[in-house]
């Protein structure tokens, strides 16, 4: 008999799969149900927000939010 | 339009069977709003098929009338007349039958030919001779102040009163409809007071709102009024079927006030705050549907982006300066006043102070002249955007149905040369045999009115905050066979839940269980009866 499980398909590109992989194990798996692939996995309903909000968090720390300096200029208009 | 109705009609799979039947069998204009507005084609014929039957038509003979391979659209189009109580399943003489539930069926043929007591489409009054009428453009005019007062309200007061010209202020929107907003979560009201009014902010989702098209906008609206109707002692039913009946007028004429509610006039008020209708400062005893009430449950999407046309045209007309400063050849309604370059540069002639606030959401905003404004979209600019709540795709629908006439002659003419590059190449490869009129071989080619590198960037732009997609729902794994795997995966996608699956791992996933499971109890029951 197949088998059904709640929760929330979550998809995205393997870098961010590995930070999403990173967060849930410092935080001992609170968020994956089950891993199917790098690109796709189930996690838990209730802290679908909290780990998207982890991931940007991640993000901005790695990226750096200052990488936009140069695009502000537009050279020939001064 | 017709096709993907918008998010706020989704309040009416709210409302319970019971209320539905209410409001088909009190007003037939309710009926006909909800068969033109939100029922699929498919889900028309049906009704009409059904509508003058005597009796329940089995159900094969609606697989006689619809095409084999349309299967998912039939299931859709049930699930849509079941969900809105117009059809319900039945058994007559020994066989499964679908039959049209009464209330609607009536009312619906009261629509079409007009019997039965009074005029369910109101009473239309011949205003005193010493009165002025207001003229259609007056309407327009009324629609258009209360409208951009609202948006105006939403996007920050105070952006606009350092942009606008005094004495051209525009109106504050009325207590109900700051009351409506906070309800429908698009503003947050703070609880300290400044400059005699509460400290205001915009939501995120209020974001959004003010970048969508009007029709979307005011149902938005109106069905938070209908949800707060209760707290106003008012019937939602009755505000409801009051709203249909509004929409089924006719622009341009005077109705009678004599017959209605007290429920009704209270209604007719807000609407009046709204822009919906126009009551006549002097007099209660008539009032006048506006453009934004005929086109209230248009599924015509040509209607709509006219009704859109006009009133906007009037947002950048309406300064006097904008008037002699510039005007658009040879369009009348003046479809649009942005230019926006592959640059990422862009010029809007606009000296409408909510243009310009709407603008600097997303832009950033480099120097205002006498009827134009420049800037640029930058990364921090739209980032910033997605951040508040707005998507890559309402800012580029913005962009483009608010785009100036030359963008749209420049895409055009561009369009019409790479159609006639790939007609001559067409003809070139089959050895100039064809003939170059002739070209049903060759795909239409579109060129999108907005630059298509400032379209992907945009969406690279908000792909690089948001790269994660979620979907609440069911996991269904652990197949014993690939046959039971193929068959309910299959069944999953026609039914329209599966979002997703892997045939090697036998595994799928739904966001509604509810049809799937019943069809894989009843595989079992077939399975094990059979063996």
């Amino acid at each position: 008999m197949p088998k059904a499980v709640k929760g929330v398909l979550l998809q995205c590109d393997p870098p961010q799969m590995a930070m999403i992989l990173k967060i849930n194990k410092e935080e001992n798996n609170a968020y994956i149900i089950e891993e199917i692939s790098t690109q796709v996995c189930l996690v838990k309903e209730v802290n679908v927000e909290r780990l998207k909000q982890r991931v940007k968090e991640l993000m901005d720390s790695a990226m750096g939010m200052d990488g936009d300096d140069e695009e502000n200029v537009d050279s020939d208009l001064e | 339009m017709a096709a993907t109705p918008p998010q706020s009609w989704e309040y009416l799979e709210t409302l319970q069977g019971v209320e539905l039947h209410r409001l088909y069998r009190t007003s037939p204009p309710s009926a006909l709003a909800i068969y033109r507005k939100l029922l699929s084609g498919l889900a028309k014929h049906y009704v009409t098929s059904l509508l003058f039957s005597p009796t329940p038509m089995p159900v094969n003979h609606f697989e006689l009338v619809t095409r084999v391979d349309a299967n998912a659209e039939k299931v859709k189009a049930f699930n849509q007349l079941k969900k809105y109580n117009i059809v319900r399943e039945t058994t007559f003489q020994g066989k499964r039958c679908i039959s049209i539930v009464p209330d609607f069926a009536r009312s619906y043929r009261r629509v079409l030919d007009g019997r039965g007591e009074g005029n369910p489409f109101g009473q239309v009054s011949s205003p005193p001779q010493s009165a002025t009428e207001p003229t259609i453009e007056k309407l327009d005019a009324h629609s258009q102040r209360q409208w951009d007062g609202i948006l105006g309200y939403m996007v920050g007061g105070n952006v606009i009163q350092d942009l606008q010209e005094p004495g051209e202020e525009l109106p504050a929107p009325a207590e109900a409809v700051v009351e409506l907003l906070r309800v429908g979560h698009l503003v947050t009201v703070g609880g300290t007071q400044s400059r005699g009014r509460y400290a205001m902010g915009i939501t995120a989702e209020g974001f959004a709102f003010v970048l969508q098209n009007i029709n979307t906008q005011i149902w938005r609206l109106l069905f938070l009024y209908v949800e707060a109707a209760e707290q106003l002692n008012m019937d939602k039913i009755d505000v409801l079927s009051f709203i249909f009946f509004i929409a089924s007028l006719e622009l341009g004429l005077a109705y009678s006030t004599e017959d209605l509610t007290e429920t009704q006039l209270q209604v007719l008020t807000t609407l009046s705050d709204l822009g919906v209708v126009y009551l006549p400062d002097n007099t209660t005893d008539y009032f006048y549907p506006t453009r934004l009430a005929s086109t209230l449950t248009s599924d015509s999407s040509d209607t709509l982006s006219s009704t859109a046309n006009k009133l906007s045209s009037s947002l950048h007309t309406s300064s006097a300066q904008h008037k002699k400063s510039i005007a658009h050849p040879g369009n009348p309604t003046g479809s649009g006043f942005i230019i926006l370059e592959t640059n990422y540069r862009l010029y809007a002639y606009t000296t409408s102070p909510l243009q310009i606030a709407l603008l600097s959401l997303f832009i950033s905003l480099r120097s205002r002249h006498n009827n134009l404004v420049t800037g640029k979209l930058t990364k921090a600019s739209v980032q910033q955007a997605i951040n508040t709540g707005i998507t890559a795709e309402q800012i580029i629908s913005y962009l483009s149905s608010h785009a100036h006439p030359v963008m749209r002659r420049h895409a055009a003419a561009e369009e019409a040369i790479l159609q006639s590059r790939a007609v001559m190449a067409a003809a070139a490869n089959s050895g100039g045999t064809t003939d170059i009129e002739n070209n049903t071989g060759v795909t239409q080619i579109r060129v999108p009115v907005v630059p298509s590198t400032v379209v992907d960037q945009i969406h690279l732009w908000q792909l690089e905050r948001d790269r994660i997609q979620t979907t609440p729902g069911y996991f269904i794994k652990e197949f014993q066979s690939e046959a039971e795997y193929r068959a309910c995966s299959r069944y999953a996608e026609e039914i329209g839940v599966r979002r997703w699956y892997d045939d090697r791992k036998r595994m799928f996933f739904v966001d509604q269980i509810e049809g799937v499971a019943a069809y894989m109890k009843d595989r079992k029951e077939r399975a094990s009866g059979t063996t």
